[in-house]
């Protein structure tokens, strides 16, 4: 059975003078469990894909279906509430709240789901250990290197649950050996929790790790 | 939600210290030109204790040159023709069918007058600290009821007064609710002794007939403690120092009554001392007085820069506001993405805005109770009869109006940009640099 499903999916970015055409006519299925990555030179539409499957953006046309439903029609709500227990992110650049430390930022996506505090420090405690940073719980992001923000985004995308995890280039900002780790950390959230995650990268190695590659030009599905 | 914002705002400390800063100098700002307002119309909203409408005062002059043979201090000795003139002239007036009611009271009293006098009064049998009073004087002629021409209410049932029975019997007094709170604790004074001596007795008491509500000179001060002394007789006095007050029925024009008296009654004294120099009503001699000690241009001048002020701080404030929303357009994006829907993220920011207000407002008060209390601000801080005379009490209205006002800038303030902001598709709002 298809967790994301993706119909006749068109994006269209218009100005007052120029207009352009992101994503041409997307079909897309991905199956639970499927660890799959999107390839493709800059500007082809990769992130812009994974952000409508993630609902932060709009699709000009087509249908979406996720976990069974159908999101073009949730309202903003009922958006928020789906974005919080169905997904989770992982950003290029972390995308952490400065002004909070490490659990603080695990806890959030539990806050906005009303989760009581001691409930919310469990669950974060839980899931630092489980990306290695049980030991930076108190440290604000600014004090951490670029592969343990990765690690505080990932636990902050697994602390709610979610079915499907979307990671738009996790290893772009990182060197070799932290992409490794964050990649082996990946690969294992796949594996042991049959958790389905999609992947936008750059890197055709860690592309071949995956269970399956598709790749776009110009805003086309070409392989 | 507010723990998490108190663990921001701490964690952010030397940034929000400025706005911090910002937010205290405006409270303090705020306040010190406030609380003028604040005070004013405090005392605007006090009732006037007696009854402006269908009140006029005759004023009357002496016409030095209507006779060179015609000796004025003889005269006022043998208190011949000018008491003469003032009472047909006062039998004049209380027998207009339109008249309701007349009063003498000297010219000190109230109203038209620009000065008062001020009397140190004690209680009888008491060594209690002489009370600064303003004392009032009204003359019993024949007919006169000065009760129902001021239109005096009663201290306990706050309706019209009668006049006191044994008024006619000399050495009565009436006095002010707050007179009597603040010398006897208490409105039930009537029967007690007061006397312009230390311990006074015999001769020196003056007894309470009756305690008429606070009223006010003007209409931006309280009532403060007064007294009204009855004259029986106004032999020795000299007459022109005395206004005549009259009170019209009720429907009874009052412009077409003085000029009723200026055709008709004033012509009668043609020869005579005695000349009719205008009629007021009592509008028109409390905008004079409120006039002549400057209180409109002062509670004008209060607005204007309360207003300025607030215009300041309401642009200056959204401004902060708008432009911390828009700095964290990328923070609104990742809560989005992470399950904050828009009410909860304007529902967040908002906290934050009311936390950050609220410190800054906390900060601000030993500022102002410096202000207020060290400064020696000019406050009548006596018993608090009126809240508005209590420096604790006056604060803490400024207080709770200058929170209001600056929680409602900031909530709005923080409104518009995190509305606006939040309605931005998270993708968009997370590119931003």
């Amino acid at each position: 059975m298809s967790i994301i499903k993706l119909t006749g999916i068109n994006k269209i970015y218009r100005t007052n003078e120029i207009e352009t055409q992101a994503l041409e006519n997307v079909n897309l299925e991905v199956e639970k469990g499927e660890f799959l990555s999107i390839m493709g030179p800059s500007g082809c539409g990769k992130s812009t894909l994974l952000n409508i499957i993630g609902l932060l953006d709009k699709a000009t046309s087509g249908t979406i279906e996720l976990c069974g439903t159908e999101a073009m029609t949730l309202k903003d709500k009922e958006l928020a509430e789906f974005r919080n227990h169905r997904l989770g992110f992982i950003f290029q650049s972390f995308h952490l709240v400065n002004s909070l430390n490490v659990i603080d930022n695990v806890e959030l996506p539990l806050l906005y789901r009303n989760v009581s505090a001691g409930e919310r420090t469990r669950l974060a405690k839980e899931v630092l250990e489980r990306v290695g940073l049980s030991h930076r719980m108190r440290h604000m992001p600014m004090q951490l290197s670029g592969g343990q923000c990765q690690r505080v985004a990932i636990a902050r995308a697994l602390i709610g649950n979610p079915d499907i995890i979307l990671a738009d280039e996790p290893t772009g900002n990182l060197d070799s050996k932290m992409g490794a780790e964050v990649m082996d950390l990946l690969r294992q959230l796949n594996r042991e929790d049959d958790r389905t995650i999609v992947m936008v990268t750059h890197n055709e190695e860690q592309a071949r790790t995956t269970s399956r590659t598709i790749r776009f030009f110009d805003g086309r599905q070409v392989e | 939600m507010i723990k998490m914002i108190f663990k921001q705002l701490w964690n952010q400390r030397r940034q929000n210290g400025w706005i911090l800063l910002e937010l205290t100098v405006i409270t303090f700002f705020i306040f010190t030109t406030s609380v003028e307002v604040v005070r004013g119309l405090a005392d605007y909203a006090l009732p006037n204790g007696y009854e402006k409408e269908g009140a006029y005062c005759l004023q009357l002059k002496e016409d030095k040159a209507y006779s060179f043979k015609y000796d004025v201090k003889e005269d006022k000795a043998k208190d011949s023709i000018f008491h003469a003139n003032f009472n047909q002239l006062l039998l004049a007036i209380k027998g207009c069918p339109e008249v309701e009611a007349v009063a003498v009271t000297n010219q000190h009293s109230f109203p038209g007058s620009g000065s008062q006098t001020a009397l140190a009064m004690y209680p009888e049998d008491s060594t209690f600290t002489p009370l600064n009073t303003v004392r009032y004087r009204t003359y019993l002629a024949d007919g006169t009821d000065f009760i129902k021409a001021y239109g005096l209410t009663d201290a306990h049932t706050g309706e019209l007064m009668q006049l006191p029975e044994r008024i006619h019997e000399g050495r009565k007094v009436i006095v002010s609710a707050s007179f009597a709170r603040y010398m006897f604790g208490t409105i039930d004074v009537v029967g007690k002794g007061i006397g312009k001596v230390h311990n006074p007795s015999g001769k020196d008491l003056q007894e309470i007939v009756g305690v008429y509500q606070d009223f006010k000179r003007t209409d931006f001060q309280v009532g403060y403690p007064s007294i009204l002394t009855i004259n029986t007789k106004m032999k020795g006095q000299n007459p022109f120092d005395h206004f005549i007050i009259y009170r019209l029925k009720e429907g009874v024009d009052g412009n077409a009554f003085e000029k009723k008296v200026m055709n008709e009654i004033a012509p009668r004294f043609a020869n005579t001392p005695t000349v009719i120099q205008g009629i007021e009503s009592f509008e028109e001699s409390l905008n004079w007085y409120n006039d002549i000690i400057g209180v409109y241009n002062h509670l004008r001048y209060t607005a204007v820069m309360l207003f300025f002020v607030l215009l300041c701080v309401f642009l200056g404030m959204t401004g902060t506001f708008w432009v911390r929303c828009r700095a964290r357009r990328q923070d609104i994006g990742l809560m989005r993405s992470i399950g904050a829907s828009q009410a909860t993220i304007t529902r967040q920011f908002m906290t934050e805005a009311w936390m950050l207000v609220t410190i800054g407002f906390l900060i601000a008060q030993p500022l102002i109770i410096h202000y207020i209390h060290g400064l020696k601000w000019n406050v009548i801080d006596l018993t608090a009869h009126y809240w508005q005379d209590s420096k604790t009490w006056l604060t803490l209205a400024t207080d709770a109006l200058i929170y209001i006002l600056m929680m409602l800038i900031a909530l709005l303030g923080t409104w518009f940009p995190v509305k606006q902001a939040s309605k931005d598709l998270p993708a968009e709002a997370l590119r931003d640099e």
